[in-house]
């Protein structure tokens, strides 16, 4: 759903190159005292000591929830917004529970009367209602109110927002183009893969497997008015994101587009290894021709308690092999296949393919050795699920389970990427236009989330570099 | 009344610039409104050729440091101003501007959607062009030197102005334009220019007082004319103390106060008093000077008493020491024979003036004096008194009148001795009884002896001779000498009420004035005893001088003899010769001296 909203379509650059920089000094405290209500506490000295207290309450008992302590740090941290092509296999779960649900959080702000409320109804499974407002005396009319109403399907979103302020009225929408899938998974297992399948049918479909399917292109369109000033207000977006078929590696690049005003925006951003990511925006625009290139990538550092994942005794699956024996046994091996693999893929019909032990380097210093590029035949890479230990990294429940589990690359990599063990991260974010670079470090520290970050800017005066920004930040949540 | 604008002025180079620089610092001051993108630069800036007529209808008030009036202020002409900025186009823009300002602090974006391109920043350059302004007001001009320039429009004086633009040809926003500066610059000409004007004002008035000096370079360069010559320096304090002066001043004031303590100034001579230094006294020293042509200066200090200089008799060399004295002995009876020459009066008694003073000693008690013309006196004293007494007496001569014998004149053989009589009075002569010297007997070798006594102990005669009361600076206790003439008689009680006052003033007016006080004006400085209204006698501090004052009326008396003495032959002539009392003029005023 969150990747469903037309203002995420852009989130991947968004994270990357526009992450904000703390101002001051600011703490947040946050505690779930149970599942249903929620505080925070914040204090800051940006400009003057000033705080702020938040309660969040919800019908339902969240659950899943991590402290700073145990979250990973992917989790926590915008970073790639990996784009799940198949979002129904996941979403499908726990729908069914959320109907008439709500969430209503409130915030007080410090020193001055600034109260902001929300409250989240959700409809029905797919429709919900989302109201904000602020109480603030300094605004005119003293408040404000925006309304959003979201209609979310896998394949789209639409909502519509109103706003009290200047009356504004806004609609967006977003439609996901995938190919439309079977659902034919097996309720038990969990989807591993995402790839798509083919119809089950003849087995000569097996082969031909769309290049494709774990991609997605979403195209996404918003109109605005705003009724008191009569501004009016137009964009469209298109985004297709991918992951690469070789590596694993996601990418997604986006073009965006505001007719009004002669704008365009295009990003690319890619996750080169599964510590670190890149990103570049353009900006032009064809009535001014101003245009504006921004670049910013993040880096990861593991953390020092587990080693970095290897492969040192994983299996890999040839592809080439792999091909042969999809070929050659056939239907056949279908048979056998499914009662001897025990953890199924998603409708793979896979026979047993071949294992070969690859020795793989143990050092960590060539993000290329940690997935061994294979000679590519087909599109699929199988790697045996047992090449990552789970969170605890014994090898012992390694070797308890399954040693064979098909996994596609893009699946290994993504899980690579999901249960590293991260310690901190490294961001850098420069704008040729503006002329200045942003550096955030975030990282854990003693049960603290720690953010603190720095934003050089050449003065267009004097040509000397100046600090604009400067600022920490610690949060700990129980 | 109407004012004739040097509008060509303000063509300089330093007036548009120093305008451009206000106006664009004005008008990018304070918070800048969300829809321009940019600051407001002014691109040109033209003050015309056609000045504003200016006129002044009523005049209030005018002082010296307030002017009130009511003035009128048309302009017609061809000034224009272009104004560069840019424009935000985009309206989502200032709308997510405008809530971000609001929620300033707090979560900025919690109300605020979040557009994806539609509210990024596009920002349109503009060129706003102000042309054809015409004005036309009234209004009251207030001006005070304290509180500065204020004025006041009573009608709106903006008649029009035509405002183009790069949006000229969207009619909407050129209409748009029109009315929003036509509003601003109303409010300009209402509200913002008055109190710009009294700021600016205010830097000129009493409260900033160091600005003037600003003003008078600013007004100077602006007209480009070289600054006045500078004058050097004057440092008071190096040409004048100002000590000197207060004591000048109360110096001043005592006398319009008559106040009697009056500072004392050193090295500093009174005018009246001048001739102590130019008049030249005959003396001794002076006369030696100039015959032995030896530098006065570097053998000894000016002496204004006719003392022989010991330090030129022991200093020289030996073998001059003999000229020296004859020198001196020439020089004292050339001057001794002069002084007693008479002269006819009429002419001024200069050449009687120099008369030195000799004693003259009768020795041997009773007079065998081949004088017939002996008085019959009292017993001459015994020699010894004689050498005592006659120096006593010589010395008490001219210090206070007692009575003693009747002088004693013997001819002339002694020429070298002079009768030195004090003068007496024609008609109380009887009762002030003036000490005369005792003649010296004829025995001549007394008298050679004291020629000897006077040539070889002529220092010890003449530093003898030297009564206390000759001395130039009597002590003020002592009276004043005596005095010589008739009137000089009959002041005498007055000089002797004069003393004592004089002695209670200070040393300035003793030291000049105890002498004689003939003068209580010139003592204190008044003037020149012009009137003479004190006294003739003009108080001489030369003992030769004032002995000769005395003497010359008493060079007649003495001719009679003795006080008693009747001159018959005086009388019958008709008092020609006491008559001659009277030829020689006094002394003129300016002839006294003082040291």
């Amino acid at each position: 759903m969150h990747d469903n909203i037309f203002s995420n379509v852009t989130a991947t650059s968004r994270a990357l190159i526009e992450f904000p920089i703390p101002q001051g000094c600011k703490v947040d405290v946050s505690s779930m005292a149970t599942g249903y209500l929620a505080l925070t506490f914040t204090l800051s000295n940006n400009l003057t000591v000033n705080g702020s207290l938040a309660y969040l309450y919800t019908s339902i008992p969240l659950q899943n929830t991590l402290g700073t302590r145990d979250i990973s740090l992917q989790d926590a941290i915008s970073g790639f917004k990996v784009i799940d092509p198949q979002p129904d296999k996941k979403s499908n779960t726990n729908n069914n529970n959320i109907n008439g649900a709500t969430l209503l959080y409130g915030r007080m702000y410090f020193p001055g009367s600034c109260l902001e409320a929300m409250m989240i109804k959700k409809l029905t499974s797919q429709t919900q209602l989302l109201v904000k407002c602020i109480n603030n005396p300094h605004v005119q009319n003293d408040g404000t109110m925006i309304v959003y109403l979201q209609k979310n399907a896998p394949r789209y979103l639409r909502e519509f927002i109103f706003s009290t302020n200047e009356l504004l009225l806004g609609f967006r929408c977003l439609y996901n183009l995938n190919n439309p899938q079977e659902q034919q998974q097996q309720p038990d297992h969990p989807p591993q893969t995402s790839h798509h399948h083919p119809q089950s049918g003849t087995n000569e479909d097996i082969a031909i497997i769309p290049k494709f399917d774990n991609s997605v292109l979403s195209i996404g369109t918003e109109i605005w008015y705003a009724a008191r000033s009569l501004s009016p207000g137009l964009s469209a977006s298109m985004r297709y994101s991918t992951r690469s078929t070789s590596t694993g590696k996601p990418l997604a690049m986006t073009l965006s587009v505001n007719p009004m005003l002669g704008h365009i925006s295009s990003t690319y951003s890619v996750k080169t290894s599964v510590a670190s990511t890149f990103c570049s925006r353009y900006d032009f625009n064809v009535y001014s021709y101003a245009s504006n290139l921004q670049v910013g990538f993040e880096v990861f550092n593991y953390s020092k308690k587990h080693s970095p994942n290897t492969f040192t005794n994983h299996t890999v699956n040839l592809s080439s092999k792999e091909n042969k024996s999809l070929r050659s046994q056939g239907q056949k091996a279908n048979n056998d296949f499914k009662a001897a693999t025990p953890i199924d893929t998603k409708g793979s019909q896979h026979p047993v393919p071949s294992v070969i032990a690859i020795r793989t380097p143990t050092s960590f210093s060539h993000n290329h050795s940690i997935i061994n590029p294979i000679e590519k035949l087909d599109d699929y890479f199988h790697i045996s699920p047992t090449l990552f230990p789970s969170q605890n990294g014994s090898q012992k429940t390694l070797e308890a389970e399954s040693p064979v589990v098909n996994e596609t690359v893009m699946d290994a990599f993504q899980h690579l990427v999901s249960e590293s063990d991260f310690s901190s991260v490294f961001k850098c974010s420069t704008s040729f236009k503006d002329k200045q670079v942003k550096l955030l470090w975030e990282g854990r520290a003693k049960d603290f989330l720690v953010s603190t970050g720095v934003k050089f800017r050449l003065n267009s005066n004097d040509l000397n570099p100046e600090v604009a920004k400067f600022g920490i930040s610690f949060s700990y949540a129980a | 009344m109407s004012f004739k604008v040097n509008w060509k002025s303000l063509e300089s180079d330093s007036l548009g610039g120093w305008t451009r620089e206000i106006l664009t610092e004005v008008l990018n001051s304070g918070k800048r409104p969300n829809i321009l993108a940019s600051s407001i630069a002014i691109k040109d800036l033209n003050f015309g050729k056609i000045a504003p007529e200016f006129e002044i209808l009523e005049i209030g008030e005018l002082d010296r440091d307030r002017f009130r009036g009511i003035f009128k202020i048309t302009y017609e002409g061809d000034f224009h101003l272009t104004l560069h900025t840019e424009v935000q186009a985009n309206p989502l823009n200032i709308y997510t501007a405008n809530s971000h300002e609001s929620f300033a602090g707090y979560d900025e974006s919690f109300v605020t959607p979040h557009f994806l391109l539609s509210s990024d920043p596009f920002a349109i350059p503009l060129d706003l062009k102000l042309s054809d302004i015409k004005i036309n007001g009234i209004g009251i001009i207030v001006f005070s030197k304290s509180k500065g320039l204020t004025l006041v429009f009573r009608n709106d004086p903006l008649d029009s102005i035509k405002v183009s633009s790069t949006f000229d040809t969207v009619q909407v926003l050129a209409n748009f334009l029109q009315k929003q500066i036509e509003n601003q610059i109303r409010d300009l000409f209402r509200e913002t220019l008055p109190t710009l004007i009294h700021q600016v004002s205010l830097k000129y008035t009493d409260l900033n007082k160091d600005t003037f000096v600003d003003l008078h370079s600013e007004i100077s360069n602006y007209m480009d004319t070289p600054p006045a010559p500078s004058l050097p320096p004057f440092d008071v304090n190096i040409a004048y103390s100002s000590a000197n002066l207060q004591r000048n001043l109360h110096y001043f004031t005592s006398r319009e106060t008559l106040d009697l303590h009056v500072p004392k100034f050193k090295h500093i001579i009174q005018r009246a008093h001048l001739d102590i230094l130019t008049k030249k006294v005959p003396n001794l020293l002076d006369s030696l000077n100039e015959s032995l042509l030896l530098a006065p200066e570097n053998y000894f200090p000016k002496i204004s008493t006719n003392a022989v200089p010991i330090d030129l008799l022991s200093d020289s060399d030996y073998n001059k020491v003999g000229s020296i004295i004859d020198e001196i002995s020439r020089i004292q009876s050339s001057s001794f024979m002069k002084g007693g020459a008479t002269t006819t009066g009429g002419n001024g008694g200069t050449t009687t003036t120099n008369k030195p003073h000799r004693r003259v000693i009768k020795l041997g008690g009773k007079l065998k004096s081949k004088n017939n013309k002996v008085k019959s006196m009292q017993p001459p004293p015994s020699d010894d008194l004689i050498n005592d007494g006659g120096m006593t007496l010589l010395t008490q001569d001219f210090s206070s009148p007692r009575p003693s014998t009747a002088p004693i004149i013997s001819d002339s053989e002694t020429s070298t001795l002079v009768d030195v009589c004090s003068p007496m009075s024609l008609t109380n002569s009887i009762e002030i009884k003036h000490p005369t010297p005792m003649r010296v007997s004829q025995s001549k070798s007394l008298q050679d002896d004291i020629n000897l006594i006077e040539d070889s102990e002529q220092k010890i005669l003449v530093s003898n001779v030297k009564p206390k009361g000759l001395f130039v600076e009597p002590s003020p206790c002592d009276p004043p000498p005596t005095i010589s003439t008739q009137q000089e008689q009959q002041h005498s009680h007055l000089i002797g009420s004069f003393t004592p006052e004089l002695n209670g003033c200070s040393t300035f007016l003793s030291k000049t004035n105890s002498n004689s006080s003939s003068s209580f004006l010139t003592g204190v400085g008044l003037g020149n005893n012009y009137f003479n209204f004190t006294q003739n006698h003009q108080p001489s501090t030369s003992p030769i001088r004032r002995e000769l004052a005395q003497l010359v009326v008493t060079e007649r008396k003495s001719q009679t003899k003795s006080n008693n003495y009747i001159d018959l032959k005086k009388i019958s002539i008709g008092g020609h010769e006491s008559s001659r009392l009277f030829d020689i003029p006094p002394p003129p005023y300016y002839a006294s001296s003082y040291v």
